[in-house]
């Protein structure tokens, strides 16, 4: 009779721990079944409509400096990329900050080409120092600042070699940073992959 | 009157006069001569009396004129005269006209009477009012009712359009559904393409609105298989 009453308490034991192995694996599977491999994988708040607005006011700046581009009207474009600037994007989207870094970039190289290397190294850094995490528009940034750099070298040759030197020395610091997040950023994708 | 009762009533007629009989007629005839006169009725008289006696002299007023004593005369053409200038004076106008009646000795009104007349005419002068104001009463309500209806129609407070009550449902949020860093979409960029920040944006837009239209869409099903109910 003992024996009996052991028997049924161990089976009724395996039973239980069957069915929460099994309703684990299923869980784990929905879950692996949502959202793509390469995705993160704690997503953030859903999207908002201010979130989509403030992309959809960027983007038709972005196009409008387009269409000034298309006409040489560089300084109506610069114009048009530092309205980006000033929108206000829901606080905390990654979007929201990545889309300025973009903006950042675009308008230092636009000032670069306008001859305005200072200004241009101001907008890149003041991009760098309001990171709140390392993204490719980050490294985009330092690749941009590295450029800037490069172009001030040229400027500076003739009349400074010395500084010439340390501007791309600094240019080439920017395009080790950048490589830097980048090769960080690909691994954590790669994993993510696997 | 059937040929029955008629030949019943000659014969009546035909019969004899009793003593009592011609006595009543007697102090009929008296009472009626002194009704012509001028002299007052007796105080207390049969009730049949008095209408054969009212009759009478209706007959008699009817039939000729009345010959009035000179002082009779006098005095009713002095009571005419002080009524008719007393009357106007106490009166107001549109009062009451003397009756042809009261002309008339045995149906003149006393002072008594016409108190009595005005307090009568006051009551129905009252009933009328009340009648009038009873015929109207209905109108008026029902003209105060259709007033307060169109009133309160018009300055009924508009019951402005309540907007929907949004219910915020809780939704399963796919990745896709969030807000999350751009770099798995847009990669590594490079170096050649760093200025190329329009296209990323659109690629960057394309994608995120994909996630919120999903979104919107499930949220405007009332009961989507996969939320539950």
């Amino acid at each position: 009779m003992r024996r009996h009453l052991y028997a049924a308490a161990a089976l009724l034991l395996a039973a239980g721990c069957a069915v929460g192995v099994a309703v684990g694996c299923g869980s784990r599977a929905d879950e692996e079944g949502r959202g793509r491999v390469t995705e993160l994988p704690q997503p953030g708040p859903e999207l908002s409509k201010e979130l989509m607005l403030g992309l959809s006011l960027a983007k038709n700046y972005h196009h409008k400096a387009d269409v000034y581009l298309m006409e040489a009207r560089v300084e109506q474009a610069v114009a048009a990329v530092r309205q980006i600037l000033t929108i206000q994007f829901p606080p905390g989207s990654a979007e929201g900050e990545d889309i300025v870094h973009d903006a950042r970039a675009r308008l230092a190289k636009l000032l670069v080409t306008q001859g305005q290397l200072d200004e241009a190294l101001v907008v890149v850094d003041k991009g760098i120092a309001g990171t709140t995490r390392e993204s490719f528009f980050v490294a985009n940034l330092h690749t941009t600042r590295g450029e800037v750099l490069e172009a001030r070298a040229v400027q500076i040759e003739d009349r400074d070699k010395t500084a010439a030197a340390t501007a791309r020395r600094e240019a080439n610091a920017s395009y080790d940073k950048a490589i830097a997040i980048e090769k960080a950023l690909l691994e954590e994708l790669a994993g993510g992959d696997e | 009157m059937s040929r029955d009762d008629r030949d019943r009533q000659d014969e009546l007629d035909d019969a004899a006069v009793t003593p009592a009989e011609q006595a009543r007629a007697e102090q009929l005839g008296r009472w009626l001569d002194g009704l012509a006169a001028g002299a007052p009725l007796p105080p207390a008289m049969d009730s049949e009396d008095r209408a054969l006696l009212e009759t009478a002299t209706m007959v008699l007023a009817s039939s000729r004129a009345v010959d009035l004593a000179p002082e009779r005369a006098r005095l009713l053409v002095d009571q005419a005269l002080e009524s008719a200038v007393l009357g106007r004076q106490e009166r107001a106008p549109g009062a009451r006209i003397a009756s042809f009646t009261s002309a008339r000795p045995h149906l003149a009104r006393n002072d008594d009477g016409e108190a009595a007349s005005s307090s009568t005419d006051l009551v129905r002068a009252r009933r009328r009012r009340a009648d009038r104001v009873l015929r109207n009463l209905p109108w008026a309500v029902a003209s105060l009712a259709a007033a307060a209806a169109v009133v309160l129609f018009v300055s009924r407070p508009v019951d402005e359009p309540r907007p929907k009550a949004h219910v915020e449902r809780p939704l399963r949020l796919g990745v896709a559904n969030t807000s999350r860093p751009a770099d798995p979409l847009i990669g590594v960029i490079p170096r050649r393409d760093a200025g190329r920040a329009s296209e990323r944006l659109d690629l960057l837009f394309a994608d995120r609105m994909e996630g919120y239209r999903d979104l919107q869409l499930r949220r405007l099903l009332p009961h989507s298989p996969e939320e539950g109910p």
